[in-house]
Parts: structure tokens; sequence; C-alpha cells
């Protein structure tokens, strides 16, 4: 639960299984969540496809899991639109009554949006990570 | 400072000592957390760049902390890395409270 006013900016670029940045993300993500601020985490290049539905890792952390839990936590999750689009997960206009692209590729936890979405969030924060190389 | 990558593999690792070492010059206080493969970069004896520096930022009393899972995923203990790092058993949750109450300042690498 948040009980902060303070808030973490997390930014992903690469996508998962490939290296460990995307868990390292977010069991950061979950630990600043535990201690009660708010977390928002954006998705770019390709960090989108973290996103992706189905994600069935086996051993591995299942990163798209781990969204989903950290959205029911409070976590906001936002991708990036022309990186999503670029990777085929976009099927549509822009939404504004959900507030994101459509997709049926994408888990519920992220919403697709362009990337001035983080730039509001680089507004709003109080610290910054990025994680993996642009 | 959040140290993600193995000391060899690209210039990050480089990078983030001479930063360490320039900060501390200027009497600022930093802390290094070794997450994932940063953990290598504590390993014992390590000659070049990477490892001189963390001796040297260690004997100078830098605070250098590194993740247990990580290590020992790796096949790593206590006993493999630098004299003075401090192995943590939950280094997410300490690297976040620093990050957030004691800290200025953070960049990942």
């Amino acid at each position: 639960m948040v009980t902060s006013d303070r808030m973490l900016t997390l930014m992903l670029f690469t996508g998962p299984y490939g290296a460990q940045y995307a868990d390292h993300m977010c069991h950061v993500a979950e630990k600043a969540l535990e201690k009660g601020y708010r977390v928002e985490i954006f998705l770019y290049g390709d960090g989108v496809h973290s996103q992706l539905k189905g994600q069935n890792p086996k051993t591995f952390y299942n990163v798209g899991e781990a969204l989903t839990r950290l959205a029911a936590k409070g976590a906001v999750i936002k991708s990036c639109q022309r990186c999503s689009g670029a990777r085929g997960y976009i099927e549509g206009e822009f939404n504004e009554k959900e507030g994101r692209y459509p997709s049926s590729k994408s888990i519920d936890a992220v919403k697709i949006y362009s990337l001035y979405g983080f730039v509001d969030m680089i507004g709003r924060t109080d610290r910054l990570l990025t994680f993996g190389s642009a | 400072m959040l140290v993600m990558k193995p000391p060899h593999s690209d210039e990050d690792a480089r990078r983030m000592c001479g930063l360490l070492s320039s900060a501390r010059a200027k009497g600022m206080g930093v802390g290094v957390y070794l997450l994932g493969d940063g953990v290598y970069c504590a390993k014992k004896g390590h000659r070049g760049l990477v490892g001189e520096s963390l001796r040297s930022a260690l004997s100078k009393g830098a605070e250098i902390n590194a993740s247990k899972k990580d290590l020992l995923s790796r096949a790593m203990g206590e006993a493999d890395v630098e004299p003075g790092v401090k192995v943590l058993e939950d280094l997410e949750s300490t690297f976040v409270e620093d990050m957030m109450e004691r800290s200025e300042r953070v960049t990942s690498w």
C-alpha cells in the first residue's frame, strides 16, 4: 500500500530472460512498494517485451506475472507506444476512455502510452533508475 | 550507485569506479550496491582498474555492498569477496531505503 508521497520511477530498456535487468527492476519495485513509496515503471525499447501476455519461462522468474503483481499493489506501469508499435503490440488507435493503445498481446497491468507519459513521470518523481542499456 | 554488470563485459564498471573515485575525492559520500552479475566486481583479487579502485575505495572507508543471494547463485560466499565488502541478505531493501531517504542522487550501471 502506498503510504509515502515520495515516488520512484524505473525505466526498463531490455527484454526479459536474455539478462536479469527486468528481474532486478521488479525486485526493486516490490521493495519500494512494500516500504510505501509510489512506484511508476516505463518500458522502453526491447523492455516492452516484458508486457507480453502468456509468458511461460518455466524455471526463470516470470516477469509478466511480476508486473501484474506490482500493478495490483499500486504500481503504475506504462510502455512506449512507438516501441510497442514497432514490435507488433498495437492493434488500433489510442483509447481515450481506457487511457491506452489497444493490444490483445499485452497484459492488462501495462498501458501502452505515448513517450510523453515518461516525461510526466520524470516531472513527478523523486528518484529515477534505469535498468539495461539504451 | 546500483551496479548490475560484471567488471570486464564493457566499460560500465570502469566508469562506475571513475565516478566513485571522483565523488569521494570531492568529499561526497557514495554507496555502491552490487546486484546480479554486479557481484563479480567484489570478487577477491581482481587485477586491473576495477579491482584496484574498489580496494582503494574500501581502504578509505567506502561503503560497498553485495547481494548475498546473487553471490550464492554464482557459487560465491563472503570468503570470496574483498575484505570490507558488506554482504547483505536483502540488498534491494537496503538499497531502496538508502536511495529514497539518505541519498541526493542515484545512478545505475
